[in-house]
């Protein structure tokens, strides 16, 4: 089960961040929570107004939010198996593309979002363990 | 899914450490084939975490290994282990390390599927195998192999042998292997059904054996073995299974000398069984009269364990009844510690007995239980009241029992804490208590 480590105190009030291009978003306290690069920010500055994410992209950032989105509201325990099951989910409805998983890994890593960053990996991870062999493992993650 | 320009080295190490970590020890090492950070970063894991390997089968099947990629994988992990476990593996591929070394490793286990056919079986060449490529091997496990134990007396520095299902043994080799090892532990427990007693009775020629485990049929045959295990001057633990014999595995190790039950034992020996400090039996018995008579020969028990379980097709507990028990608790004055899990009693008085008639009672477990619920614990307070020579609380198990678990927030239970702890969680049934096993515990 995936544990608060409550490194820093809790947010109570929203928060704005400005992607990579530009892009400004406003997230509720219940969503900016779950990142806790973000608590740790503001725990250090509490007066930032606009919260710089220079290495994630809009696209990437709105994936971000609809995860956080669906913990929030999801029902079950949020454990190993639950995450993974949601994240194929997500990977069905909004994802084509294996770019955006590996940017979405950096993007859990950076804002240190640890179920995200659990369901992605594990899910990568998932794929590996489909190739039979290092060619096909060469040929999809392009490792060469 | 387009692919074009991602890669995977797009993620920094400490991502790419996560990934790894879900896969299996040979994906790791098909892995860190493909870029040298990869090679990196298993290095460091398997440095850090792998000392204990299972293979399996499949983890080579799916991918069609070649004997050339899994002796370079065994080659790659030979320096990080030191216990390696063999699941349904073909055989074959343990002897394309034949003429290698890996000198790390100080624990084997062969578990083969004994149910496939056709499958190539280990066999006592194997063995030698095992001498040169693992050359420092302490602890060996086999299941499932067609070895007669011909070649087992040449792994020198062996401490520990267990032999499971394993049933071409020959008894002409035993000899040589009590003789020439320094066995610890010896275990042949199950499915050895050409192994008759007589040939174990050379047990006696491996005097550092601590621990041994074997089936009744080795015990109750023409020739007893009983007085010779019993005499070996470091055993510590002895397992017996038995299926249809309890009752007389007992009597053969609580009255070695054939006295009827409960009488005196006089003179000098004999007395190993006078140095039986624990016992635990898990299984279904149809007369605990005339099982407690003989466990009341066991004067210096300080640790009797006892698990009842359901029989088939039936749902309501085995009963303990009050008289038995009686009888038990004035023959144990040394118990520290007593477990009667899964039984129905006939009534409190049963346990009470113990609490009155053993001064150094500790522990009294009633998991899984029943006995008229919580009136257990308000006569227990009673003695245990009385009982002013007490420095200590006997504490009192009763994890899913008939004692309802909010009776710790009692006032009246509270007031006698001193006197009584009350434990509610649910121990589990530990692996090793496997049904049918009477397991003796000697002082060392």
């Amino acid at each position: 089960m995936y544990s608060f480590i409550p490194r820093a105190a809790p947010i109570h009030r929203d928060v704005t961040v400005q992607t990579s291009n530009g892009c400004q978003y406003r997230v509720k306290s219940e969503l900016a929570n779950q990142m806790v690069a973000i608590r740790c920010l503001l725990a250090k500055s509490a007066d930032i107004s606009v919260i710089p994410l220079e290495d994630i992209d809009s696209e990437t950032f709105e994936l971000v939010l609809k995860w956080c989105r669906t913990v929030r509201d999801s029902k079950v325990t949020l454990n190993e198996h639950s995450a993974r099951t949601m994240f194929k989910k997500l990977v069905q409805e909004s994802i084509d593309d294996r770019i955006m998983i590996y940017k979405l890994i950096l993007a859990a890593n950076f804002l240190d979002i640890e179920s995200l960053w659990g369901a992605t990996t594990q899910h990568l991870s998932d794929e590996i363990n489909e190739c039979k062999s290092v060619q096909d493992m060469n040929k999809i993650f392009n490792v060469k | 899914m387009t692919t074009e320009t991602a890669s995977l080295m797009q993620l920094n190490d400490d991502v790419l450490a996560l990934i790894v970590r879900y896969l299996n020890v040979y994906q790791q090492f098909q892995l860190a084939q493909l870029h040298i950070r990869l090679s990196s970063i298993v290095q460091m894991l398997w440095r850090t975490r792998i000392r204990n390997v299972v293979l399996e089968d499949e983890m080579f099947r799916r991918s069609a290994t070649s004997s050339k990629e899994f002796l370079a994988f065994i080659l790659a992990l030979g320096p990080f282990m030191q216990g390696l476990s063999c699941h349904g593996m073909d055989v074959r591929r343990l002897r394309h390390l034949s003429s290698h070394t890996l000198g790390g490793i100080t624990s084997f286990e062969w578990m083969a599927e004994t149910q496939r056919r056709g499958r190539v079986r280990f066999v006592d060449e194997d063995v030698r195998l095992l001498r040169r490529v693992f050359p420092s091997l302490r602890k060996l496990k086999l299941r499932g192999c067609q070895i007669t134990g011909k070649y087992l007396c040449d792994l020198e520095l062996l401490k520990e042998l267990s032999l499971d299902d394993c049933q071409f043994l020959e008894s002409q080799y035993f000899p040589d292997i009590f003789r020439q090892l320094q066995l610890r532990k010896f275990d042949i427990m199950e499915d050895c059904d050409e192994v008759n007693c007589c040939d174990l009775v050379d047990l006696q020629l491996c005097p550092t054996l601590e621990h041994i485990k074997i089936a009744d049929y080795h015990l109750c045959m023409e020739s007893d073995i009983t007085q010779q295990l019993l005499q070996l001057p470091r055993l510590h633990k002895l397992s017996i299974y038995s299926r249809n014999f309890v009752f007389d595995v007992l009597s053969r190790i609580a009255r070695p000398n054939n006295l009827p039950p409960g009488g005196e034992l006089r003179g000098i020996i004999g007395g190993r069984q006078q140095q039986i400090e624990g016992f635990r039996f898990s299984g279904l018995l149809h007369d605990y009269g005339r099982f407690f008579r003989e466990l009341s020969n066991l004067r210096q028990l300080q640790r009797l364990e006892l698990h009842g379980l359901l029989e088939e097709g039936q749902d309501q507990l085995q009963c303990l009844e009050d008289q038995a028990l009686l009888h038990l608790s004035t023959k144990l004055p040394a118990l520290t510690e007593l477990h009667l899990c899964g039984y129905q009693l006939e009534s409190p008085a049963g346990i009470l007995e113990f609490i009155i008639h053993c001064r150094q009672l500790k522990i009294v477990n009633f998991t899984r239980s029943k006995c008229l619920g919580d009136a257990l614990v308000w006569r227990s307070l009673g003695i245990l009241t009385k009982q002013k020579w007490r420095h200590e609380p006997i504490r009192l198990w009763i994890g899913e029992s008939d004692i309802n678990p909010e009776i710790i927030h009692s006032s009246r239970y509270l007031d006698n804490e001193r006197l009584l702890r009350i434990e509610t969680k649910r121990l589990s049934h530990h692996e090793d208590y496997m049904n049918g096993v009477l397991k003796f515990c000697f002082v060392r």
